[in-house]
């Protein structure tokens, strides 16, 4: 039996590896980590916290800040898609042909909603982690106020929407639509603990000077005001902001659009983009879409003509030449664009967004570019005060802070303006100064007129004074030449359809009807 | 007992002879009919457990009295008995079993024969590799194996073509079968790290309950490859072959045919030809300056043989094949040499051990740096090069608009080209230039193995064995300027190191005995293996000077990227922990029954999940022994078989899947720099596992008129289950992975049903051996459920047409052509209205005369994308091959034909025929389009508008009839006597020819289409087609 030592070797060697229990057990070493590893230190939990920003804008130019010109300017007064052929279905979005299975709607809902996951997730993390309380809070301050953004977000595009303030596995799938009142009820509750624990601008180092402060809760607080109608909300918060000294308007408006100038004086909310060669894809790559193929971009969102003329109304030139560069003009702040080319035969308008505009002297490779994308200014909370006071009657605070916003572009203001005709100026104005910056379709959506309309109605829609201009009264020499891109724009909106975007279809779909669509898709 | 156990020993010991009475001493040698000694061939006396066996030398000994008989047998030959007489030496000759049933069956873990096998199992040998010159095996057996599919792997040198056993086993994963070489798990399809001749066979396992064997790894089947080792007599051989290949041209259309084709196409629709298109001074035949001839070189040497029981096998060899793009510094082509050493040493009758070495380099690019739709579609008219001050100019004019583009230096070599901007695209001789990406691989495979036979029956065996590879990429992209549109700002370089390896341990106790006519085989055994991958990647850009010396990775300036991986227990093998047995018994050679069960554990999956268990049963019935078939002479042999399995499928990826993941994300600070933060990258399905399928084998193998004629046929069902799809979850959910948020999820069903058989008859007449073999076979694989989901093929893949290829929904075939059905077209504008919906209205108000008639195939008012429908199917309904084989004397002669019926394929070559794009073409394709009314019913009009959507949707115009019947192989061979050489060595001859031609009516370059997915089965989008071989090769035996 001397051979049974051997038998007994194959059986050790056999047994060895039954019984090491740990041998199935094999974590990943990839670049993910598992979930629960992760926001153990201060270091850990704030770069979690940082790294959210970036979702504000999501990845890449295709995503959210495609929307907000889509919705947010193409599908108004003031802008077209632009560019002949291809992007069909954002023109199908700008001029109100779209339905529910539109991609571009789509992609803003689902990215946006990715977002909300990634904050949720982070609050979750930190909420457990071991670090000081001051910190904690500090950090869930910060991604509640990325989180109340999105959420506003959401709200005025589609109106009542799932809200979601915590992360679901794949199977808790049972929520449907919470109501829009809701929604800013949470969003309102969240940006007022914000307000409390969040601390001002002046207060960050300069590194950290991009980080949510009190004035930005504040300042979206404020907007989120004016959408809900609390007219005396808005205009306090407004107020101490303006008098808070953190913020000051910039003394000339083109600076504002410098790719130099990031987190200025003006400015309370923005989102960062650095180009680098070691990190390519953190530069800006949505002003190239925005610029034309002359200058190597891809030509899309060309201004109005009717946003021309309501800058030529108030002889606004400074504004009017650092919003909408025009063919054969120079180019505002290029000195080496001295006749500008817009390629007309390839551009609904010939016309194109300044406030993007990267000049040829400071271009990156790749197509991106060290350009912030700016969400709130002080100048916008100038306009939100006058518009709150004016819907107040309060026509001599109206009237000062509209001022201050006209002051710095060398406009006079007529100081006698009270009732309807104030309430007309300040909307203008706000057109006008924010133009092209995303907010133009929810601002005409949520103005009334004297018969308690959302202005919106009156604009677009067969009759509506846009649509005349552009089917009955506009010469413009580009925008009624190239007809690839229809000159009906806004003829087919639909008063009570069209005021509210459709949810995606996939989103019905996969929630097995549970969550329901707006009314007329 | 214990004296039963020492008694066996010492019978099996050949030199340990105990003194019987009344007997006496015989001794011997037994060969084969060619003269060849065999090793540890069987000799009984008849009656008795008293035996012996021949030993290294083939002699024997073993005392035995007169008038007893000896039975001499061994495996795949004869028994012979042989009557003792007077005399004491024997020289014994054996003659191989002229059928198959005796052959030997690798069949996992274990060889049994052929008539033992309840599973189903082919086999194919080296006679039928070695005539096919080529660096992949899967090459030379494609049509040779019932229920294998060989896919080509595009025409590139060293392209890995693509292996599918009885269909498709599931639709998110791979079908890929597992590769075993002499027990060693290396890859999921890849035979590309075998040289085919030291492969002495492989075996095929199809069906479940062969498979399972292996497992959680078996669900697409298994292919056995058994290498070559050592025979007793000393063997060298020799063997080289060189040949040429080249890609059938397909006569592009030139300048003056092209110009005036896009002329017309412009007038036609009231359009001036830009100028680029209407230059007619120059003319380039792209495909002459982009393809050419290319060469292919292929030599083995392997040596082999036995001496005091260590036999060895060792080989060395050598492929090169250059690429058939005309790439500059060879990027494209591709070399391999392999070795191979298989060493084993019997060191007594119960101790036997054994080494294989395997160690191979390869060379490789990654296909030239363009593609054949580059040289296919850009136009004559342009110039291939352009000289410096051309070149210059461009730069310069480029460099006025751009002020702060810098470009100051250039490197003429990969900037003088063209541009076609008439169809915008590249010029595939430019890409070809700057094609800088090589890899280099080290690998080696090994095992070592210790075999103990304590007692008779009883094996207990136990190997290490494993893998190693190593590639180093590297690549490098220079700066050029050709265009604004193809130009490159920027210089790098990058390389990236792959590191995987593998170790398994494998042990194993058989036990195969007998009691009377009841015959057992007991296997039971355990098995762990781990799979490790590494990798190191960089970038760094700003090469000095732009300079080509410099395009090593130290020479850029700036790290621009760099990224790297190790990870132990990395899918697709992850760590695996398994145990199986197989239990088989039979009466009498003639009902057998088998089964066989595996459990495995794998580092993949949840600890809730992680076990598998995957159950078989089998069994055979050899009807032909039964008395009442006694009488039938024309029938030798009839084995009816049947078998159940289940066996486990694709896996979730990679280790961790189960678990939710934070990935690396940044954002930029104040101060302008990089700040790094994890966010969430995955929320998986935790309860995630591996698919399973289960299958039904029904089958027989018959063996007619002496044999000459063999018939194998099975008949299989397939259902693969809990099937892993992508599963779709409310977008609001938010969950990172996928655009659209999806779980991967276990929640598919399939089934795939089919029918294979093998018939091979041979025969002598006159001095003429022959040999007929025919394989056929038929698949079909369709969706049974899947949870609602609509699948269709990558739309990322359709940058030519607006609706998707193929769509698979519960109920289907798998990757089914899907869209608009073509009734015919319009000849006038009367046509056009009197098309009518139910209603009256007409159907296809923007058609005009020329344009598609569209099926309204949902009897609705309108054409639109519900009345899309299947339009074919991909799936041939008889694939085939056929050998045909005849000696004469020396001469030998050789043909294969493989045959594909009745598949529809998707002709990518029609829609880049839609003008619009202005791409070149195949001359006189043009023709066949719709020029007035009566020209055609088929092709519709060339236009440079297409309201209608004749091209940009899909249809039944661009699914074509994809049968075909391609010539494989044409080989005539002599054999020069062996006294011409006086009898040392034996020399062969020969010259062939593969893939000569093809007999098919479809028009595009190639029917038979690489495979690029389950979805997209059969879509002919341009790639290489596979080229025609010219070969002569020279074989000598010493």
């Amino acid at each position: 039996m001397k051979h049974l030592k051997y038998i007994l070797l194959v059986l050790v060697i056999a047994g060895m590896s039954a019984c090491k229990k740990t041998f199935l057990d094999q974590e990943p070493y990839g670049n993910a980590i598992q979930a629960n590893t992760f926001y153990n230190t201060v270091d850990e939990a704030s770069g979690a916290t940082i790294a959210c920003y970036k979702y504000i804008d999501f990845d890449d130019w295709w995503q959210t800040q495609w929307w907000k010109q889509v919705g947010g300017e193409a599908a108004s007064d003031n802008e077209w898609i632009g560019i002949n052929g291809g992007q069909g279905t954002a023109v199908q979005a700008a001029h109100y042909t779209l339905n529910a299975e539109n991609d571009r709607i789509e992609a803003h809902w689902i990215e946006i909603y990715k977002s909300i996951y990634i904050f949720n997730a982070t609050i979750e993390g930190i909420q457990k982690s071991q670090i000081d309380d001051p910190t904690k809070q500090k950090l869930i301050a910060e991604i509640k106020f990325l989180r109340a953004f999105q959420y506003f977000e959401l709200v005025r595009n589609w109106g009542g929407i799932p809200l979601i303030s915590k992360t679901l596995g794949p199977q808790e799938n049972t929520y449907s639509r919470t109501s829009a009142a809701d929604v800013y009820n949470f969003i309102k509750q969240d940006l007022n603990s914000a307000i409390g624990i969040l601390p001002n601008k002046s207060q960050y180092s300069a590194t950290d000077k991009f980080r949510v402060s009190k004035g930005a809760a504040q300042a979206l607080l404020a907007k989120i005001d004016l959408y809900t109608e609390d007219w005396a909300g808005a205009q306090n918060l407004t107020s101490q902001i303006i008098s808070s000294g953190e913020y000051n308007l910039e003394t000339f408006f083109g600076n504002i659009w410098q790719t130099t100038n990031h987190n200025g004086p003006e400015s309370i909310f923005e989102i960062q983009y650095q180009y680098s060669t070691q990190y390519p894809n953190l530069g800006n790559i949505f002003p190239t879409t925005s610029m034309p193929g002359t200058e190597g971009g891809w030509g899309y969102f060309t201004p109005t003509s009717d946003l021309e003329n309501a800058f030529k109304s108030q002889a606004d030139s400074v504004r009017l030449n650092w919003t909408i560069m025009r063919q054969g003009f120079p180019v505002a702040g290029d000195p080496a664009n001295t006749s500008f080319n817009a390629n007309p035969a390839q551009c609904k308008s010939a016309r194109y967004n300044r406030k993007v505009y990267v000049p040829r002297g400071e271009r990156t490779p790749n197509g991106r570019f060290s350009k912030d994308h700016i969400y709130l200014r002080l100048a916008d909370v100038y306009l939100m005060n006058a518009e709150a006071a004016a819907m107040q009657q309060q026509s001599a605070q109206a009237l000062q802070s509209m001022r201050a916003v006209r002051n710095r572009v060398g406009l006079t203001t007529d100081m006698t303006l009270t009732g309807w005709n104030l309430i007309n100026a300040v909307r203008l104005e706000r057109r006008l100064e924010m133009a092209l910056e995303g907010d133009r379709l929810y601002d005409i959506r949520r103005w009334k007129d004297q018969s308690g309309q959302p202005v919106i109605n009156s604009i677009l829609g067969p009759n509506g004074s846009f649509v005349k201009y552009n089917t009955q009264q506009s010469k413009d020499p580009y925008e009624t030449k190239n007809l690839n891109e229809p000159q009906n724009k806004g003829a087919n909106f639909i008063a009570g359809t069209h005021n509210l975007w459709p949810i995606p279809s996939k989103e019905i779909i996969a929630s097995n009807g549970k969550i329901t669509q707006n009314p007329g898709y | 007992m214990r004296t039963k156990f020492t008694l066996t020993l010492v019978l099996l010991l050949p030199l340990c002879s105990l003194v019987f009475a009344q007997t006496k001493a015989l001794k011997g040698r037994v060969t084969d009919n060619t003269h060849q000694t065999l090793i540890g061939v069987s000799i009984l006396l008849k009656g008795t457990k008293t035996g012996s066996v021949t030993d290294a030398a083939g002699q024997f000994q073993i005392r035995a009295s007169k008038g007893d008989i000896l039975v001499f047998s061994y495996l795949g030959f004869q028994a012979k008995e042989v009557p003792v007489d007077d005399r004491e030496t024997y020289e014994v000759t054996l003659n191989p079993a002229d059928n198959q049933l005796n052959e030997a069956v690798v069949i996992g873990y274990q060889t049994i024969t052929r008539k033992s096998v309840t599973t189903a199992v082919s086999s194919v040998g080296t006679k039928d590799i070695a005539p096919t010159t080529t660096s992949n095996v899967a090459d030379a057996i494609q049509g040779k194996v019932p229920g294998l599919q060989v896919f080509q792997g595009g025409g590139n040198p060293g392209a890995q073509p693509k292996l599918l056993i009885r269909g498709f086993s599931t639709i998110t994963g791979s079908s890929d079968p597992l590769i075993v070489v002499d027990g060693v798990i290396t890859s999921f399809g890849g035979l590309n790290d075998i040289n085919p001749s030291d492969i002495d066979k492989i075996d095929v396992l199809k069906d479940a309950a062969a498979t399972a064997i292996y497992g959680s790894r078996g669900g697409a089947g298994v292919l056995l490859v058994t290498t070559k080792r050592g025979k007793e007599k000393t063997q060298i051989n020799f063997n080289g072959t060189s040949g040429m290949n080249y890609w059938v041209n397909p006569k592009l259309a030139q300048t003056d045919e092209f110009v005036s084709h896009y002329r017309q196409i412009y007038a036609n629709n009231n359009q001036t030809l830009p100028a680029n298109g209407t230059v007619t001074g120059v003319n380039t035949d792209w495909w002459n300056e982009a393809t050419k001839k290319a060469y292919t070189h292929n030599y083995n040497v392997s040596a082999s043989g036995s001496k005091n029981g260590l036999t060895f096998y060792g080989s060395a060899g050598y492929f090169d094949q250059t690429s058939n793009f005309a790439a500059q510094r060879g990027t494209a082509d591709y070399q391999k040499i392999t070795t191979r050493f298989n060493i084993d040493y019997e060191i007594s009758k119960v101790f036997k051990f054994g080494v294989s070495l395997a160690p191979r380099m390869e060379r490789y690019g990654d296909g030239g740096g363009t593609s054949l739709f580059n040289i296919m579609s850009i136009a004559p008219n342009v110039a291939a090069t352009r000289s410096a001050a051309e070149t210059q100019t461009a730069v310069n004019a480029y460099a006025a608009t751009n002020p702060s583009w810098s470009f100051t230096a250039y490197n003429p070599v990969y900037s003088q080209f063209t541009r076609s901007n008439f169809n915008n695209i590249n010029n595939p001789l430019a890409a070809m230039a700057r094609d800088f990406n090589q890899s280099r691989l080290f690998g080696t495979q090994g095992s070592s193995y210790l075999e103990i036979k304590p007692i008779k029956g009883l094996t207990l065996r136990s190997s290490i064995s494993g893998f190693y590879n190593s590639i180093n990429q590297t690549n490098y992209q220079p700066k050029y300027y050709i265009d604004p549109q193809d130009r490159s700002d920027i210089s790098g370089a990058s390389q990236n190191s792959v590191i995987n390896y593998r170790w398994q341990l494998d042990n194993t106790i058989n036990y195969i005995g007998s009691i009377n006519k009841h015959h057992y085989n007991v296997l039971i055994g355990q098995s762990a293996d781990n799979y490790t991958y590494n990798n190191t990647y960089v970038y760094r850009q700003d090469i000095p000077y732009d300079a080509e010396p410099y395009h090593y990775i130290s020479a850029g300036a700036t790290l621009a990227d760099g990224s790297g991986s190790h990870q132990p227990g990395a899918g697709p093998f992850g760590k695996m922990s398994s145990y199986f047995a197989r239990v088989s018994y039979d009466f009498n050679e003639t009902y057998f029954i088998a089964g066989s069960f595996r459990a495995d554990g794998s580092s993949m999956l949840s600890p809730a999940n992680r076990w598998g268990y995957f159950p078989t049963v089998s069994g055979a019935y050899v009807i032909s022994n039964e008395s009442f078939m006694k009488n039938i002479k024309w029938l030798n042999y009839l084995k009816l078989r049947g078998s159940f399995g289940r066996v486990g499928g694709n896996l979730p990826g990679s280790p961790g899947a189960y678990e939710s993941t934070l990935g690396l994300s940044d954002y930029i600070n104040g101060a302008n720099s990089r700040v790094y933060g994890y966010v969430p990258s995955n929320v998986p399905d935790p309860n995630i596992k591996w698919e399973t399928t289960q299958d039904v084998t029904i089958g027989f193998d018959a063996d007619f008129f002496n044999n000459k004629l063999s018939i194998t046929a099975d008949k299989y069902w397939r259902s693969p289950k809990d099937m892993l799809l992508y599963l779709p979850v409310q977008p609001s959910l938010g969950y990172p992975q996928g655009y659209i948020p999806t779980v991967y999820t276990n929640v598919g069903t399939m089934r795939t049903s089919g029918w294979e058989a093998a018939i091979n008859y041979k025969d002598k007449i006159g001095g003429v051996s022959f040999g007929i073999g025919l394989t056929v076979q038929h698949f079909i694989s369709k969706a049974v459920d899947l949870k609602g989901q609509i699948l269709y093929d990558e739309i990322s893949n359709d940058v030519f047409q607006s609706t998707r290829r193929t769509k698979t929904a519960a109920g289907d075939i798998l990757g089914g052509y899907y869209g608009y059905k073509v009734l015919g077209v319009f000849q006038t504008a009367q046509d056009v209205q009197n098309y009518k919906s139910p209603n009256g209205t007409v159907l296809q108000p923007n058609a005009r005369p020329g344009d598609f008639m569209y099926a309204n195939v949902n009897g609705d008012n309108t054409i639109d994308l519900n009345d899309r429908t299947s339009i074919g199917n991909p799936y041939p309904k008889l694939s085939s091959g056929l050998n045909l084989q005849a000696s004469y004397h020396g001469f030998d002669f050789r043909m294969e034909f493989y045959g594909s019926f009745g598949n529809k394929v998707a002709d990518d070559y029609l829609v880049r025929m839609n003008p619009i794009y202005g791409y070149n073409f195949i001359s006189g394709k043009e023709n066949k389009f719709w020029t007035g009314p009566g020209s055609t019913n088929s092709y519709p009009v060339l236009s440079l508008s297409d309201p209608n959507g004749n091209f940009s949707k899909n249809s039944s115009f661009f699914i074509k009839d994809g049968t075909y019947v391609r010539n494989k192989l044409l080989q005539l061979g002599y054999t020069v006597p062996e006294k011409a050489l006086g009898g040392r060595a034996k020399v062969r001859i020969y010259v062939s020819a593969q893939n000569l031609f093809t007999i098919t009516k479809y028009d595009g370059l190639n029917p038979e289409v690489p495979f690029a997915g389950v979805l997209r089965y059969g879509i002919d989008n341009g790639q290489n087609p596979i080229p025609k071989f010219f070969n002569i090769g020279f074989n000598a035996n010493f």
